[in-house]
């Protein structure tokens, strides 16, 4: 066999080749042996006989080439040893058929061995071959074994292998870790065990994504997000479900402490948003005071002329008496902001309430350089609501589209707060020209805590959206093609049944 | 008190505006108000008497400072007194660096605005003979012919009349002429006065000229 696996056979070399071709006389020659051996006894034709073996033998073991020449020395032997005259080389013409039959003999016996020798080869290598691919898909799924398995236990999400029931098979470390049991305490139960609520949900949804409350080996609870999937079953296995589990704790206890503080958070923005109006307060109400000033000084003047200008003085009273009341106007808006205690929803014009809040806002504008583009529709619907929390709604998507603008170097430095009617009531819109949205979900930014500012706490417009709900309209943002945002939100009309046309 | 000069007002409130006009007006000042920089600039050149900027800071597209150095860029530099709301101490310094006169918080003393504006419109008068003097200069300079040019530029330097007569290759006589009528068509009572104009002219002298000369 080691001839036929190894390489020499098609790829001669020398010593190998001299060996084969050994091998075959060596055939030959102990055939002739066993010819003489048996030959007195037994019948005088056995000798050929021996030889055809002879010759088939060095074919199987040695190929075509040595083949052959067993055959030329098998043939010279019959006619040296069997044919008439005996002991001699010279062919008689009666010895002839038997000669040729012979060769004929030796050659198909050749053929046959060869094409067999080549068949067994052929199989040989084909098992080879398939002993390494085997080799080689056990190698990879043995890698692939050990990734799975991996992912399983160093996941950082708790993963569950479950029957279809929900009992546990397997659960991974991040699962133990979460639940506080181990996995040998985990086999014994099933998910609907570990759920501390007081009615678990009858089967498990296979598209999954509820969030629920677990109970911990020590007794805690434990808010997840579960989403069970479903592996059907095949052939091998049974059906089994996959469980991932989320520790939600963290996120849900911020949601409760939220809701719990909003109403201090709401108040303590209130102050914040009052701080960056104090400047403009006082220089709103610096204006009118230095006219009444001024004027004053100039009414003094026209008096002490010689002769004194009676009309000029009066003008300039007059003038003082405007600009005092304007001044109080001032005072009285903002006391409404600080104190909006007892304001019943009624019905009231959106257009007043924005007109109302400009003079709030011109001195931040100016600082910034900002022009701001009022575009009231007339005749817009009344929406029923408190004044001062929409004009506080208002005021603060303003202030968030200053903040987009502040160091923004474009030239086109406008704002544009417009009210049209639309939606089944009206729709008010604040469109700057900014840094535009970040590339996420629009709705998040209403999000509490969600911020892109840098000094910002996110609850700016978490507080629109509360206001805007709270008079049953909805808010949104988008992005602008010009660069920029719009913030937008839409109110239900009084006189339109009090809810938004979808 | 005599009182001659356009006060402009740019001022983006109307209140005060209105009240600047009444007080300006009573102590005689022509007044002209504006709402913003761009309303201003829509008025075309400054008025040819001399005149003073009452500039808010705070203003609508372009603010006060700002409109004072692109002023200051295109040199047209009538003097600003600003008057602001709250002004903190980087903006007046910001705003005194660039030139002006006073810087005023609302509300002010009437006296210390009208101060301010006889500070201005007298830095304004100044300028305004000073640039006239400078033009009457230049007038008398381009009358002169090339060759008394050529004088006046070598009698500054001291030179003496032989000296330039060889520098220029000309008689010494010819140079006494020459220097006879650059006296006159300048104005000039001395040659130290003819000297002093070369210096507001910025005649320079020829380098090569003053070395040859002194060899």
């Amino acid at each position: 066999m080691t001839f036929l696996s190894g390489p020499t056979w098609s790829r001669p070399d020398i010593p190998a080749l001299l060996a084969r071709y050994g091998i075959a006389m060596l055939c030959v020659g102990l055939a002739l042996a066993f010819g003489f051996l048996l030959g007195p006894d037994v019948d005088v034709k056995l000798g050929p006989l021996l030889l055809i073996a002879g010759v088939v033998l060095a074919a199987w073991f040695t190929g075509l080439g040595p083949g052959l020449l067993a055959i030329i020395l098998a043939t010279l032997a019959v006619e040296y040893f069997w044919t008439e005259p005996v002991y001699s080389f010279i062919i008689v013409r009666d010895e002839l058929p038997l000669m040729i039959s012979f060769i004929l003999c030796g050659v198909v016996g050749l053929g046959l061995t060869l094409q067999r020798r080549r068949r067994e080869q052929e199989a040989a290598e084909n098992r080879v071959t398939l002993e390494r691919r085997v080799a080689e898909r056990t190698a990879q799924l043995r890698i692939s074994e050990e990734r799975w398995r991996n992912l399983f236990e160093t996941s950082s999400v708790g993963i569950a292998i479950t029957e279809p029931n929900g009992k546990v098979l397997r659960a991974n470390q991040a699962l133990q870790a979460m639940l506080g049991y181990e996995e040998s305490t985990l086999r014994l139960m099933s998910l609907s065990d570990l759920m501390a609520g007081s009615s678990p949900p009858e089967d498990l949804d296979p598209r999954g994504g509820l969030e629920l409350p677990l109970r911990r080996g020590d007794g805690q609870v434990l808010w997840v997000s579960l989403s069970v999937s479903v592996i059907p079953a095949s052939d091998r296995s049974p059906a089994l479900a996959s469980a991932v589990i989320v520790d939600i704790s963290a996120r849900r206890h911020a949601i409760e402490d939220w809701r719990r503080g909003q109403s201090e958070v709401a108040r303590a923005t209130r102050l914040t948003t009052m701080g960056v109006l104090a400047a403009s307060i006082a220089h709103e109400v610096n204006q009118p005071l230095s006219g009444v000033v001024t004027n004053g000084q100039a009414a003094d003047r026209w008096l002490r002329a010689d002769p004194p200008d009676l009309a000029e003085a009066r003008a300039a009273l007059s003038r003082i008496v405007r600009d005092g009341n304007r001044a109080a106007e001032i005072i009285r808006s903002i006391r409404n902001i600080l104190d909006p205690v007892g304001e019943e929803p009624k019905p009231l014009s959106i257009g007043k309430v924005i007109e109302r809040l400009m003079p709030l806002i011109e001195n931040e504008l100016a600082a910034q350089n900002i022009v701001l583009v009022l575009d009231l529709a007339p005749n817009l619907p009344k929406v029923t609501g408190d004044a001062v929390q929409l004009q506080q709604l208002v005021l603060n998507l303003v202030l968030n589209g200053i903040d987009a603008m502040r160091g923004q170097r474009t030239t086109d430095r406008r704002m544009i707060v417009r009210a049209l009617a639309g939606e089944g009531g009206v729709v008010v819109s604040v469109e700057d020209r900014g840094s535009g949205l970040p590339d996420i979900n629009h709705d998040r930014l209403f999000e509490p805590f969600y911020t892109t500012k840098a000094e910002g706490m996110g609850v700016g417009l978490a507080i629109c959206r509360t206001v805007v709900e709270s008079h049953g309209g909805r808010i949104w943002a988008e992005s602008l093609s010009s660069g920029g945002a719009r913030f937008a939100f839409a109110l239900p009309a009084t006189d339109g049944g009090g809810t938004l046309v979808p | 008190m005599t009182t001659s000069g356009t006060i402009l007002v740019v001022d983006d409130d109307a209140a005060v505006r209105e009240a600047l006009h009444s007080l300006l007006r009573s102590v005689g000042f022509a007044v002209e108000l504006y709402g913003s920089v761009p309303e201003f600039l829509a008025r075309g050149s400054l008025p040819e008497t001399p005149c003073c900027l009452v500039l808010d800071i705070r203003l609508p597209g372009m603010s006060g400072l700002d409109f004072q150095n692109e002023l200051a860029r295109q040199k047209i530099a009538p003097p600003i007194i600003f008057i602001t709301g709250h002004g903190d101490i980087p903006m007046s310094v910001r705003a005194m660096k660039a030139g002006a006169i006073e810087f005023l918080t609302k509300p002010f003393r009437d006296q210390d605005l009208l101060d301010a504006i006889h500070a201005g419109l007298e830095v304004d008068r100044k300028r305004r003979e000073e640039s006239r003097g400078m033009a009457d200069l230049q007038t008398h300079y381009a009358s002169l012919s090339g060759r008394e040019q050529e004088v006046m530029a070598q009698v500054v330097t001291g030179l003496m009349n032989k000296q330039i007569a060889v520098n220029l290759g000309i008689a010494e006589i010819t140079v006494k002429v020459h220097r006879g009528q650059v006296m006159r068509k300048m104005n000039a009572q001395s040659v130290v006065d003819l000297a002093r104009m070369a210096d507001r002219l910025g005649i320079q002298q020829d380098p090569q000229l003053t070395r040859a000369s002194a060899r």
